[in-house]
């Protein structure tokens, strides 16, 4: 298998990936992947000096499309995460701000006993405007709501169904535990709906993050500790559910071609994670899924993440939420809802988060859904903010169906 | 995983069978490793541009001139006509009108000032009626005489008259000075200019993906209009490169010719396509309104056999290899250049997705060919099939009873050089879909 950056040696300078490329749409800051990934490749192969051709990398969202669309097979995206952490390394590392926006799980923690303080202070203008002129995060960039409760002190007090046929692990990252554990918990019932009995390994944040803002030895050591965390649960369940997309994608794909982690413990862990919709659509092809769902009439908007497409198990949640009845739904005709992850925070990015948000936000202004679904909690926050509906993950719509079936 | 019927491949083959299967009632899913040739091509529909290297007119009749065991001859000229008909009827219907039948090809203006032999074109390609002057949403373009597919007759449907070739300042992808000249060595009047942009968002960086979606907003082609009608003063004919929209279907290049008040002509440009786009576009929404699945940027790498049926294809995923199960596969991989056939080292060709055995040659001395991608033996290189399009064995024997091939996959055709791409793309399309229409979903 090739390094990503040898796949630059596939591009037949289609332009394919710049067709694509939703940054490049809507900025003249960044030119498109293709001169960014395989054209630039040739400047960064150590031949001369080896340093960063051009600094526009730093605009790349990393959503990953170019690289699908690709039909030579070049990892574009990838290259030009590559590139970018190679450009940070000249900087001599993550500036403040990244570094803050790129460690959830301590930004979490941290906030977790004054919580209700935290969000009310953070909802605030002027602590915005503050913020921004500080740390460079957008004043009207979506934060996520600090909770009170993790997800596990909620598993503690959960009581797990009687009588279960099968066991998964739960990857719960930092977004459910800290923020959205809401989520988190309706995973879990769903999963147990579905006869699973489910463990919470120990783990941390996957240091996904701290990648895509560059910082690869900082992710590198994130990755290690998460790997020999979850390495027994890839043997016993050997079934890892993640909810996160993002996440997800990090754990199945990313550890390996990006960070260079091809181990024999990082491939196991890699292998035994299912994104929960995956997972769930892979009992019913089985013939194992609980299919008893009440009705929900409703019309929800459906928006895949960028970065599900990047697990290559197509839409599983469309496969689920057909489930439902009474449930109407309309698929998104964008790519990328702009965030990509902690990009449309940032403040010199906003607007171009926004800007490539805008074919989301105008099919949702046209045709008014009661409620917005995606996969991805980045994803919501940013298209809850902007659109001022509610979104929802695809397994809280299946909990509430089960709920009152 | 699950489907009905799996697609692999989305060029023009892929979605054309997609989306009749999807039509006929068929749950399907699209597998690609990534776009096709539809950002690559012209967006026209080429149906028999040559045979034994000679110019042809009529294709439809050309069909009896071409070798034994060709996908046309295994599908018979009534699934070219309708596939043909069918592709006319679907890109009308998404705004994308094409000009032309399969009695007479015609020409397609080209960014280089040649012209290239086609067989329907779209409408914006087209040029405007002979004998008027006036531009119309309905153009339709007289057929081409021989002279002019030989790239000596002018601008298609209107040789007479002075031509203004026209770029948009700032636009890397067109050479207009190099357009009019081929023009002029060919006895049209063509002059070169430049029409400026209005302000708008990409002053540094932009391809023609950016301005052909600046031109679907009505207010930047009512900026735009004044200085292509003053760079195009005095001209009868205006070519621009196809850039004029891309997810409005062909009303901007309308619009922005009534604006201008002389007929636009498209000259097609280097990939990526802008008519192409347009086309991918309209399957894009199609396929989606029909609730078909796609998923690109992971290849199909194998199938699981149960007897003489495939049962599921594997795909690669970000971690495993995925096991999609479905009743019916259609490769549409393409050849050797579409990735749909794998060309090793040791002279030996491969079948990607099922290991199909694989028309090609012999001896390796065979690859060496005096033009790049034309008459190239390697590009007639494919799966041998029979005649309801089921890959065969050595002694014509089908290999799987519910694996149909059909596009630049299929041997004995160079879809280049004979200038067939999209017809055997349709046409095998259209047998597919009668033969699969005819099942019934179990």
């Amino acid at each position: 298998m090739l390094h990503v950056e040898q796949t630059a040696d596939r591009c037949i300078k289609c332009n394919i990936c710049n067709t694509v490329c939703p940054v490049s749409a809507v900025t003249d800051l960044f030119p498109g992947p293709k001169y960014e990934g395989p054209q630039g490749q040739r400047f960064r192969a150590g031949i001369d000096t080896g340093e960063s051709p051009d600094h526009s990398i730093d605009y790349c969202s990393a959503c990953g499309l170019c690289t699908q669309a690709c039909p030579e097979g070049v990892m574009v995206a990838e290259i030009n995460q590559v590139a970018r952490s190679r450009l940070v390394a000249e900087r001599g590392g993550l500036n403040l701000r990244d570094q803050v926006i790129s460690r959830p799980s301590l930004m979490g923690a941290m906030a977790r006993p004054v919580a209700p303080i935290a969000n009310a202070v953070m909802a605030t203008r002027p602590v915005r405007v503050l913020v921004e002129k500080t740390i460079k995060v957008h004043r009207g960039a979506a934060m996520p709501k600090f909770s009170a409760m993790t997800l596990r002190s909620w598993a503690r007090s959960h009581r797990p169904p009687a009588g279960t046929t099968r066991t998964v692990a739960y990857f719960h990252g930092c977004a459910a535990q800290e923020f959205e554990p809401e989520v988190g918990a309706a995973v879990v019932r769903v999963l147990e709906r579905n006869g699973a009995r489910v463990t919470f390994p120990k783990q941390g944040c996957c240091g996904l993050p701290l990648v895509s803002n560059g910082d690869f030895d900082a992710g590198r050591s994130y990755a290690s500790r998460l790997v020999r965390r979850l390495r027994g649960s890839a043997d016993d369940p050997g079934v890892i559910v993640a909810s996160s997309t993002s996440c997800g994608m990090t754990l199945k794909s990313k550890y390996r071609e990006l960070l260079g982690l091809d181990d024999a413990d990082t491939r196991a862990v890699s292998q035994a994670v299912y994104d929960i919709c995956e997972y769930l659509v892979g009992l019913d092809d089985d013939g194992e899924l609980n299919r008893s769902l009440a009705p929900i009439q409703a019309r929800a908007l459906y928006h895949p993440p960028c970065q599900l497409m990047a697990h290559g198990v197509g839409l599983p949640a469309l496969d689920l939420m057909a489930l439902v009845p009474g449930l109407e739904i309309e698929r998104s005709r964008a790519g990328c809802c702009g965030t990509a992850g902690t990009y449309g925070v940032k403040q010199e990015k906003y607007q171009i988060a926004m800007d490539v948000g805008r074919t989301l936000f105008d099919q949702v202004t046209e045709s008014k859904p009661d409620f917005i679904i995606c996969d991805s909690e980045t994803c919501r926050w940013h298209i809850a903010r902007a659109t001022g509906l509610p979104v929802y993950h695809p397994v809280q719509v299946l909990d509430r169906a089960y709920a009152t079936a | 995983m699950r489907a009905d019927v799996v697609v692999v491949g989305a060029g023009p083959a892929g979605l054309a069978t997609a989306t009749r299967l999807a039509e006929a009632g068929r749950q399907v899913l699209v597998l690609a490793r990534g776009n096709g040739f539809t950002h690559w091509g012209a967006g026209a529909v080429d149906v028999l541009g040559r045979v034994g290297g000679g110019p042809v007119d009529q294709p439809l009749e050309a069909i009896d001139r071409l070798p034994e065991g060709h996908p046309y001859h295994l599908v018979g000229k009534a699934a070219v006509r309708d596939g043909v008909d069918w592709f006319a009827r679907f890109a009308a219907a998404a705004g994308l009108t094409h000009i032309g039948d399969l009695e007479r090809n015609r020409a397609q203006l080209t960014a280089f000032g040649t012209l290239r032999t086609t067989c329907l074109l779209p409408e914006p390609a087209a040029g405007p009626p002979a004998g008027t002057a006036e531009p119309t949403a309905a153009a339709s373009a007289p057929p081409v005489g021989e002279r002019s597919a030989t790239a000596n007759g002018g601008v298609p449907g209107h040789p007479q008259g002075r031509v203004a070739v026209v770029s948009f300042a700032g636009f890397r992808d067109f050479s207009p000075a190099l357009c009019a000249t081929r023009l002029r060595s060919a006895g049209i009047d063509a002059t070169p200019a430049s029409a400026p942009l209005p302000a708008w968002d990409h002053d540094r960086y932009f391809t023609a993906v950016e301005l052909a979606r600046a031109i679907d907003d009505a207010g930047f082609r009512r900026r735009l209009a004044p200085g292509l009608a003053r760079a195009a003063a005095g001209a009868e004919v205006v070519v621009v490169p196809a850039v004029l929209g891309l997810n409005r279907g062909h009303e901007p290049w309308a619009d922005l010719q009534a604006l201008v008040g002389a007929p636009l002509v498209e000259a097609a440009t280097a990939p990526p396509s802008i008519p192409g786009l347009r086309l991918f576009a309209a399957y894009r929404a199609r396929l989606e309104a029909l609730g078909v699945r796609w998923q690109f940027g992971f290849p199909a790498v194998g199938v699981e056999r149960e007897g003489d049926r495939v049962t599921a294809v594997r795909s690669e995923g970000a971690s495993r290899v995925l096991a999609t199960r479905c009743q019916e596969l259609v490769l549409a991989t393409g050849g050797v250049a579409g990735n749909g056939i794998e060309a090793n080292r040791d002279g030996t060709l491969t079948e990607r997705v099922a290991g199909l055995p694989v028309d090609g040659f012999e001896d390796r001395l065979a690859y060496l060919g005096d033009r790049f991608l034309s008459d190239h033996p390697l590009a007639a290189a494919g799966v041998r099939v029979d005649a309801e399009l089921r890959p065969v064995d050595a002694s014509g024997e089908p290999v799987a009873a519910n694996i149909h091939c059909v596009g630049g996959l299929l041997a004995a055709h160079d879809p280049t050089a004979e200038g067939s791409r999209e017809g055997v793309a349709l046409a095998t399309a259209a047998r597919v879909a009668a033969l699969l229409a005819a099942t019934p979903a179990r």
